[in-house]
């Protein structure tokens, strides 16, 4: 940690030189901190009976959200899954249905 | 997905190199999608594509940046080769994702396909285009880009839905929409010879790609006309093999 100078201090000496550009990212990684971006309007739930376990709506989500899991079904992980409902339009079998999270 | 089966899923690696953290991407995005998909090609070279994870700006070249300047044919790659490939001994892939977006007014992806066909010229071994609604053919195609010992080069169309104004569920629809209608044929060129990979016999008419998006909302009958007819002579002469 640099300490910084006191506030009157630095708006003497300071010009406009200094002032750091705007819009800029210093380092990356900036969104990993956040856990979910936002809360989803809708989120996928799997109906059992008509899963066929395919992989398709694992294959086709853009943000990496459904996982397998130890049965064999697929389920959206939460925290990631930003319900655009893809998972919903390309299922063969309707097994998936978008609902409000509850 | 034509030639596979339904349970071809199961066969790609399960093992996620895109991380869902590491990307701020708009719901439904092509470009991600297109992202995760290369991943799972490029697996352990993912250095490649590190800095198309959201954390900085594109730093690949994108298409609105190229179409800037150049007018003729080859001048828009340029930029991009020079950057990405210095010199014709090199060997490296490059991947544009292409979401049509800066281009001054919605343009049918027919009318522009200057891009693969200048990597072609420019002495690429393997250029391709590929869609994120073809997933086992997009990873085929990177993994044989990059697979390939002279320079490779993949085109990739993103659907987006911010852009194109849909919603956000369509978007893988829309993909196949294009390659199904004839806009976007997916064809792959190994040292100048044209083979395409997912041949449609059956052709759905453009109207129902330009339909289900709103930015072609002012497209009249006319257009529409020009663009299946377009859409069409380009890709018999894809079929014999000619750009």
């Amino acid at each position: 940690m640099v300490k910084k100078a006191p506030a009157a201090a630095a708006s003497e000496n300071q010009t406009w030189k200094e002032i750091k550009v705007g819009c800029i990212l210093l380092e990356e990684g900036k969104a990993k901190p956040f856990e979910r971006a936002d809360k989803p309007a809708l989120v996928p739930l799997w109906d059992k009976q008509m899963c066929v376990r395919c992989g398709l709506c694992y294959l086709f989500c853009p943000d990496a959200a459904i996982r397998r899991g130890a049965d064999g079904y697929f389920e959206a992980d939460l925290d990631y899954c930003k319900g655009c409902g893809i998972c919903h339009k390309e299922c063969w079998f309707g097994a998936i249905s978008m609902t409000e999270e509850g | 997905m034509d030639k596979c089966g339904l349970y071809a899923p199961q066969l790609l690696p399960f093992k996620e190199h895109f991380l869902p953290q590491a990307h701020r991407a708009c719901m439904g995005c092509g470009v991600a999608l297109g992202v995760r998909q290369a991943y799972k090609a490029l697996e352990e070279h993912r250095g490649w594509m590190e800095h198309a994870r959201w954390e900085i700006p594109f730093s690949i070249p994108f298409p609105g940046s190229l179409v800037k300047d150049g007018k003729r044919d080859g001048d828009e790659v340029r930029p991009a080769l020079l950057a990405v490939a210095k010199g014709d001994q090199s060997s490296s892939l490059l991947i544009c994702f292409d979401n049509e977006a800066v281009e001054g007014k919605p343009t049918p992806a027919v009318f522009k396909k200057m891009f693969p066909a200048a990597a072609v010229a420019r002495g690429f071994q393997y250029v391709a285009t590929a869609c994120p609604s073809y997933p086992v053919d997009l990873i085929d195609k990177v993994r044989r880009g990059m697979e390939s010992e002279g320079n490779s080069y993949v085109h990739i169309l993103s659907p987006c839905p911010v852009g194109w104004d849909y919603e956000s569920e369509m978007s893988v629809a829309i993909g196949r929409l294009a390659v199904e209608s004839l806009l976007f044929p997916l064809y792959e060129v190994v040292t100048g010879t044209y083979r395409l990979t997912i041949d449609h016999p059956g052709k759905r008419p453009v109207e129902q790609y330009l339909s289900a998006q709103k930015r072609f909302k002012h497209f009249k009958d006319k257009e529409t006309r020009e663009v299946q007819a377009a859409a069409e002579k380009a890709y018999a002469r894809l079929r014999q093999g000619k750009v």
